[in-house]
């Protein structure tokens, strides 16, 4: 472990202190393995979930601009590097949506800083948790600190959308035929399935106005990825999780897992915390399945 | 043949302006619609070909604006850069200014409320109400 | 020029000899007063009579909200009128009542249900925030709004309710609202959720509730309820009282029969 972690500022979001915690719980216990820690901003609140696509709602963006406001600030007090990184894919997409769109348009930003009397210079470097496993610590690294046999395990990474488009403007990965789930699997030593549905999406928000249509859309992507074979699913959002693993209920016995809690079992925590129970479908097998091959080469 | 005696120049251009897209770069290729895993009806690609028929008051009531779920496959697609999703949010937007949301709040059932994830209620009401 | 002398009816303002008489406006209307008063005094002295509007005149009954502008200024200030001095130009609107929406929550302390889900039942608007942060600018007490509503949002329901604890009711955040969400009233729900389900109980406090149920107190009460006048006033001027600055739990009184 090295000696002094890196201090990150992470925007938790609103899901991942309620319904999701088990999702930032196991992502802060890896980070403390990993080398760095994640601490929340002091004051922030909801980002807005979704992105305003049109160009004329700037109310819209009020909401993670004060996001950004504050994670400037933590990092000016702190004299390190502004950055910002998060874990959901909806506060991922909104935040960093939001930081290109005044770098496309500055006018907007001054707009929004005398609007919330507030001042964003601008600076916040946006990160996806995904992203910076991938570039700042690199799978290769990552991989050696597995201390857990997954190579059993068939893993169907999901993508969903808000993670990865539009492309232009979160230069994450590629929107169609994206890696970056299927190289942090295979860092873990788990079997990759790769299948068609990974970035279709699970229905989202419309769970609000037409849950038949999420229970539809979910239905699909789980069958083909139940059909290439997979044990579980793996996502980096709590909305495409609880959309996914609602319709799982119905239609199989597929856990559905956040990317970090496979993370954490791969590095031998503790995981007792992460929530795994309050998943509708129990991964309980998934997790017991794990420790016993930990166990065995432990024994060897 | 269907003769355009709609004028909706005004509101065409006041769309144009709200979602800073140009709706006449669009030629039909349709990719939008086949990638649509919401399989509008009608298609994103129709409901900008009765916009720039002109047939706006056609498009903007139009039932399938609702179904969209933001997912950008369409705006991602689109070979001409032209954003569907941007714009039928814009047409979602005119609805709302005028107060006339799609779901009524406290239809929703409390079960609802009370197990879904944060992320959403807000995108739900950021779209529909 | 209004006259000093002129009726000063209410709470008998009195201004100073020699104080300036500057402008205000009220609904519009313009009136000299004199510098140095509160906004309600400043109201009563140019012949207004508060039957609602105006409760304790302390700052702490919210009935008195007031949004005003200084002319030239394009600013929209709040302050409470019993607590705001006038200004020379001054245009004052009063908000003694806006209408908000307060969820039905009689079956509050019977629901099953966890706090932070409660508040997302009864109040779904919260979500519709976009955290414009008008609110947090309104608010006459200097709460900060916007970031307990954003708490709730994410089901921080006690972090919620502290941050709230200062709000009077007034409503000005209400008025404001872009989402129409009515805040004060959100926040009166966690509060009381908080103070139900949240906050640890006391020990001491359901004790002592114990013994008032199991009729502790009543034979010292109809005791109480058979004395004359004189003999309560006696009683009550030569209690024993606990010294100002005494530490919780030394001091006890010296006749301990009334525990």
């Amino acid at each position: 472990m090295p000696e002094k972690m890196t201090h990150i500022p992470y925007y938790p979001g609103c899901t991942l202190k309620s319904k999701a915690l088990g999702y930032e719980r196991s992502a802060k216990d890896c980070a403390r393995v990993i080398g760095f820690e994640m601490h929340d901003i002091e004051k922030w609140n909801c980002c807005g979930a979704s992105f305003p696509l049109t160009k004329d709602n700037l109310m819209g963006l009020a909401a993670p601009t004060n996001i950004l406001v504050e994670a400037e600030q933590h990092c000016t007090e702190r004299k390190i590097d502004a950055q910002l990184i998060t874990l959901c894919s909806f506060c991922y997409n909104t935040l960093k949506r939001t930081d290109f769109a005044f770098k496309e348009d500055p006018g907007k930003l001054k707009t929004l800083n005398e609007f919330l009397d507030r001042k964003y210079h601008g600076n916040v470097k946006v990160t996806h948790y995904l992203e910076y496993l991938r570039d700042v610590i690199g799978f290769d690294n990552l991989s050696k600190m597995v201390k857990t046999d997954l190579s059993h395990l068939r893993v169907a990474p999901y993508y969903g959308c808000l993670l990865l488009k539009p492309e232009k403007e979160l230069g994450l990965d590629d929107p169609e035929e994206p890696v970056i789930l299927h190289d942090f699997l295979d860092a873990l030593g788990c079997q990759v399935v790769d299948f068609p549905g990974q970035v279709d999406c699970c229905g989202a928000y419309l769970i609000m106005r037409n849950p038949d249509k999420v229970l539809e859309l979910s239905h699909k992507i789980l069958d083909e990825a139940a059909e290439y074979g997979a044990q579980t699913l793996v996502t980096a959002c709590p909305l495409c999780q609880s959309n996914l693993d609602q319709s799982e209920v119905v239609r199989g016995e597929m856990p559905i897992l956040y990317f970090t809690q496979l993370l954490a079992i791969a590095l031998g925590l503790e995981t007792e915390h992460h929530q795994f129970d309050t998943h509708c479908v129990d991964p309980k097998s998934i997790v017991a399945s794990c420790q016993k091959f930990k166990e065995c080469a432990n024994a060897k | 043949m269907q003769i355009n005696t709609e004028n909706n120049q005004t509101a065409l251009r006041n769309l144009e302006i709200a979602t800073g897209e140009t709706i006449s770069d669009c030629y039909q290729c349709g990719k939008c619609t086949a990638g649509c895993p919401a399989s509008m009806d009608p298609s994103p690609s129709l409901l900008i070909h009765l916009l720039k028929l002109g047939l706006f008051n056609q498009a903007i009531s139009a039932e399938s604006v609702w179904d969209c779920m933001s997912c950008l496959t369409c705006s991602e697609r689109c070979p001409k850069n032209v954003n569907p999703a941007a714009i039928i949010e814009g047409l979602k937007r005119i609805h709302l200014n005028n107060m006339d949301s799609e779901i009524n709040l406290h239809s929703l059932g409390q079960e609802f409320l009370a197990h879904s994830t944060q992320q959403a209620v807000v995108s739900g009401f950021r779209k529909f109400v | 020029m209004l006259n000093e002398q002129i009726a000063m009816v209410g709470d008998r303002t009195i201004p100073p000899k020699d104080a300036r008489f500057i402008p205000i406006f009220i609904m519009g209307q313009e009136y000299k007063v004199p510098e140095t008063l509160t906004i309600i005094k400043a109201m009563e002295y140019a012949g207004y009579q508060f039957k609602r509007g105006c409760g304790c005149r302390g700052g702490i009954c919210g009935a008195c909200g007031t949004f005003y502008r200084i002319q030239g200024d394009h600013n929209l200030y709040t302050g409470l009128a019993c607590q705001t001095v006038v200004q020379s130009g001054m245009v004052l609107a009063q908000i003694p009542f806006f209408p908000a929406n307060r969820a039905d929550h009689v079956d509050l302390h019977v629901a099953k249900m966890p706090p932070d889900e409660r508040i997302a039942t009864l109040y779904p608007e919260i979500f519709k925030c976009v955290a414009c942060g008008t609110c947090t600018r309104t608010c006459p007490m200097g709460i900060d709004v916007m970031n307990y509503i954003a708490l709730f949002k994410r089901g921080d329901i006690l972090e919620g309710a502290k941050e709230s604890f200062d709000c009077i009711m007034c409503g000005l955040c209400v008025v404001r609202c872009p989402a129409n969400i009515s805040q004060m009233k959100v926040a009166m729900a966690a509060r009381r959720l908080a103070a139900t389900q949240l906050v640890p109980r006391s020990e001491v406090t359901k004790n002592r509730a114990q013994l008032v149920r199991e009729g502790r107190y009543e034979p010292m009460l109809e005791k109480l309820g058979q004395m004359d006048t004189e003999a309560l006033k006696e009683i009550y001027v030569s209690r024993e009282r606990e010294p100002n600055l005494s530490e919780p739990g030394e001091w006890m009184p010296q006749d301990q029969s009334h525990l």
